[in-house]
């Protein structure tokens, strides 16, 4: 994957489409580390658990708004 | 049984970016770096398809009914994700930390595996593919988890 260049990825971007511009800038965002290892690493796990906390937060208040019928 | 798409475009920008990961200064990208890039990426996806199931029903393109499963499906995956990011927190690659995000992985695939298939042909407005390479990409990124932490040098 080496000889990829910017130029693939922004067809790519391209090819999915502007309503899926956010989840790509998050994506992006993960891939543009800083020079210090632990900060990375610490920026990534935030990331994740505040992605993971809102989605069940989300969920929960879905289920809750939406109760399964029988 | 996962389900398979031929098109990943989630997964495909991922694959195509992590070209591109990169850290400023030009020092490599470690090991470590990489697992918790993959596993961010997860919790990001998820947490889109979680957006995209509610947009879509305010679009009417799904019914409430049929956004259920797929919501519930990505609370079920960010519960077991968020174990996966405390393991890989500790910052060692050990046997048994290995074996317990294995786990959890073979975990998220089940309840992906576990949704019915009335909705996922649905386009989800915040990734613009269908629900379908929205959870097939889910299931990549998992194994992107695993064998980038198998990099690290401990086998499962």
């Amino acid at each position: 994957m080496n000889e990829q260049t910017i130029a693939d990825i922004a067809n790519l971007i391209a090819q999915i489409g502007p309503q899926a511009i956010e989840l790509v800038i998050k994506l992006e965002a993960l891939l543009n580390l800083g020079p210090d290892e632990k900060q990375n690493i610490a920026n990534a796990v935030a990331a994740s658990n505040a992605a993971d906390q809102d989605t069940i937060a989300r969920a929960k208040a879905w289920a809750a708004a939406h109760p399964a019928t029988p | 049984m996962i389900r398979k798409v031929s098109i990943v475009p989630v997964m495909a920008l991922l694959v195509l970016a992590s070209a591109c990961l990169h850290k400023s200064g030009g020092a490599a990208v470690t090991p470590w770096e990489k697992v918790h890039t993959y596993n961010a990426a997860l919790a990001e996806t998820n947490n889109a398809v979680e957006h995209g199931a509610e947009a879509a029903v305010s679009s009417n393109l799904l019914q409430p009914a049929q956004a259920t499963p797929i919501i519930n499906m990505t609370g079920q995956v960010a519960l077991l994700h968020q174990q996966i990011t405390a393991l890989l927190a500790q910052g060692q690659a050990t046997t048994a930390n290995m074996a317990g995000v294995k786990s959890l992985v073979d975990q998220i695939k089940v309840s992906i595996a576990n949704l019915p298939p009335a909705a996922l042909g649905i386009k989800n407005p915040k990734s613009a593919q269908t629900f379908e390479a929205d959870v097939s990409s889910i299931g990549s990124i998992a194994d992107a988890i695993l064998s980038s932490l198998q990099a690290t040098g401990v086998s499962p």
